[in-house]
């Protein structure tokens, strides 16, 4: 492969979305996907921690022997999670509050530990970042669309601006957990019906 | 395995997360001070919505004292944590020295969004303010009640009036409040 | 519709239409009660929950791609129960949302008729509680007895939030002039509805009577009145119409009275420790996921097939 490849950062923002052509990394986006403020927080930290474990681990791709490589990305992804985790709390603590253990839980989502095996660990240092980056990108928009469409319906607001007046009412059950599971459903059904669903 | 790759694991593990320990000591140095300000901050604001004269809060073992410029104890901030409808609701509630309401906030709860949820707003935490005695009850639940419940979240309601009157009584019972009638 | 189970079969001249339409004249009584006891409110909300059970349908056949297929009355009756268990206050836009996800999100997404996991008009309603607690929960006292407060609340509510409230007699709550949900108050009605299913062999009793039974037992042994509780919320409507429906209640006997009794548990559970006032159209929708596990364990052996 070469020094730089531009298809490794365009493939996760739509062909290989995280979200909805892997599955993958489903918890955070249900859980904070209630106010677009919250989405985009998570998503920015999203970037930042799959970024910087993708060249951290790249980095170390030749020196870290096949059998401990597990407990070693995890201790790589750890640590940027951590430092997002405390930086969050020193500048930005309201959000960080509203996060709560979904940050720290990080460490073990798999869209993170799946881009360190699948990919940094096999690719060199810029490409890594560029799949890094556009992996982290494709999960901020389904994160972004997913909370729009959750926020706007269940609280009347868009971050946290009112946008259909004082009298809406708003559809509760769009805030909720299950609202998350209506949306994210129908979001992958019209993928399907769009991109075609494929068939094994 | 060879025994040799156990130990070169073994030391690859070991530096990494050193080097990672290192790094993350170095952040924590740079934030910790930022975090504690926040805390602080957090709770100072908290204080002084509930009781907006005070000047000095200082954290006693049950309760926040709470101070005027010159030092005079005006009252006290209690924290209790009462069953709601959907959940604990951490409730703070300020009283003044002479076991007057002065100011009510929820910190944490998990009520019914829409519903329940509405026990944090002002327009129902300001009817505790200045009241104290059998008017903190809920209209609904003793004819000299004078607090207004939420429509249709009468438990929620109710476990918030309920954590202020325990705590009126706990207060009365310690004999912390200067009887002045 | 028939009920699925492996051959043999038997032909029969039932078909869904003239099951619906059976089910749908056994809930006229109760119908014309609470336009009787509610006013215009309750067939306002009636006409639109309908209405928007077809229009449920008609936009699915379209986002599916699936053949229009004939009416066959199952809105009719979806829409009927779902108004049943609204009350009569509710907003109309409101019953017009229950209507539509009644339909399309609770049964036409899961595959259509004969498909749906849960019930689809008590699903329609736990979106609208969840969404609009307000709503959801303020009952108009019936005409007869509306002197001052137009809002009240029901008998269950009143035993739930144990404030004094003037509970309506046992004879009030057995004709249905009490506060309550559209369809759920007249139990007289009811019942005479149910008894004309029973007698077409459209519904079994195993369902009915092992739940009302389970609640029966489980509300005395915590010392309140049995009758109380028959007559009180739900329950009827639930054991009779709701539990019962063929597409999310298991096909056997034995099935059929784990289930009831199993609703019977959980209702009995919400009403004496839970924070809901009612609990039926929740135990149901929590029984109906049960439906396939039961069925697989109650299904009787296939001819021939060996012994395990």
């Amino acid at each position: 492969m070469k020094l730089i490849e531009p298809k490794n950062f365009f493939a996760g923002i739509w062909k290989e979305n995280p979200i909805f052509f892997l599955m993958l990394g489903l918890c955070p986006l249900l859980a904070v996907s209630s106010s677009l403020k919250d989405a985009l927080g998570m998503g920015i930290a999203f970037i930042f921690v799959l970024t910087g474990a993708n060249i951290t681990v790249s980095l170390i791709r030749r020196f870290v022997p096949s059998h401990i490589r597990i407990p070693v990305f995890i201790v790589v992804i750890a640590t940027f999670v951590t430092i997002a985790d405390y930086s969050l709390a020193a500048y930005l603590p309201k959000l960080h509050r509203n996060l709560g253990v979904y940050l720290p839980l990080m460490v073990v989502n798999c869209i993170i530990l799946g881009r360190a095996e699948a990919f940094a660990s096999k690719n060199n240092i810029l490409n890594s970042a560029l799949d890094g980056l556009g992996m982290g990108l494709g999960f901020t928009l389904a994160i972004v669309i997913i909370a729009i469409l959750r926020e706007l319906p269940g609280q009347g607001t868009l971050f946290g601006i009112r946008t259909f007046g004082e009298n809406y009412k708003p559809f509760l059950i769009m805030i909720m957990p299950p609202g998350a599971f209506f949306v994210i459903g129908f979001l992958i059904a019209l993928k399907n019906s769009i991109g075609g669903r494929k068939r094994c | 395995m060879k025994k040799k790759d156990i130990i070169i694991g073994l030391l690859i593990i070991f530096i990494i997360t050193s080097l990672s320990g290192y790094l993350l000591a170095q952040v924590y140095k740079v934030t910790k001070p930022k975090i504690e300000q926040q805390k602080k901050d957090e709770g100072q604001k908290l204080y002084k919505e509930i009781f907006p004269e005070g000047v000095e809060f200082t954290e006693e073992k049950e309760y926040i004292a709470v101070y005027d410029d010159e030092k005079k104890l005006l009252g006290r901030i209690y924290h209790i944590v009462q069953a709601g409808y959907g959940g604990p609701i951490v409730i703070k509630a300020g009283f003044d020295t002479e076991g007057k309401v002065k100011g009510v906030r929820i910190l944490e709860h998990s009520e019914t969004p829409g519903l329940g949820a509405k026990i944090t707003e002002k327009s129902f935490l300001n009817q505790f303010a200045g009241k104290s005695g059998k008017k903190l009850y809920l209209k609904k639940y003793d004819k000299e009640g004078t607090i207004d419940a939420i429509t249709g979240a009468t438990i929620s309601s109710k476990a918030v009036s309920d954590g202020v009157i325990k705590i009126q009584e706990k207060i009365k019972a310690e004999g912390k409040i200067n009887e002045t009638d | 519709m028939k009920e699925l189970t492996c051959s043999p079969h038997i032909h029969s001249s039932e078909t869904t239409a003239k099951i619906m339409w059976s089910v749908v004249i056994a809930l006229l009584p109760a119908t014309l009660a609470s336009i009787y006891f509610f006013g215009l409110d309750a067939l306002r909300v009636i006409i639109v929950c309908i209405i928007s059970c077809y229009i449920g349908e008609v936009v699915s056949h379209f986002v599916f791609n699936r053949k229009l297929k004939s009416f066959d009355g199952s809105e009719v009756v979806t829409g009927l129960l779902l108004a049943f268990v609204l009350p009569p206050s509710i907003p109309l836009w409101m019953a017009g949302i229950g209507g539509f996800l009644a339909i399309f999100l609770v049964k036409e997404l899961f595959g259509g008729i004969g498909f749906n996991i849960f019930n689809p008009a008590l699903a329609a309603r736990s979106i609208l509680t969840v969404s609009f607690p307000l709503e959801m929960t303020q009952f108009t006292a019936p005409l007869s007895y509306r002197v001052d407060a137009i809002t009240t609340a029901t008998p269950l509510g009143i035993i739930k939030e144990g404030i004094g409230g003037q509970l309506p007699s046992l004879w009030q709550m057995f004709i249905g002039n009490r506060p309550g949900c559209l369809g759920e108050t007249s139990i007289l009605l009811l019942v005479i509805g149910a008894i004309f299913l029973l007698c077409r062999k459209i519904i079994t009793w195993h369902i009915p009577v092992s739940y009302i039974l389970t609640v029966v037992v489980i509300t005395s042994i915590a010392g309140q009145n049995p009758i109380f509780h028959i007559l009180a919320g739900g329950l009827v409507l639930g054991a009779f119409f709701m539990a019962t429906d063929y597409v999310t209640s298991p096909i056997t006997p034995k099935g059929k009275i784990i289930f009831g009794i199993g609703c019977g548990i959980i209702t009995s559970l919400i009403r004496l420790k839970g924070s809901y006032p009612e609990g039926v159209a929740y135990s149901v929708i929590f029984m109906n996921m049960f439906v396939p596990l039961i069925d697989r364990y109650t299904l009787p052996k296939k001819f021939g097939a060996i012994k395990k």
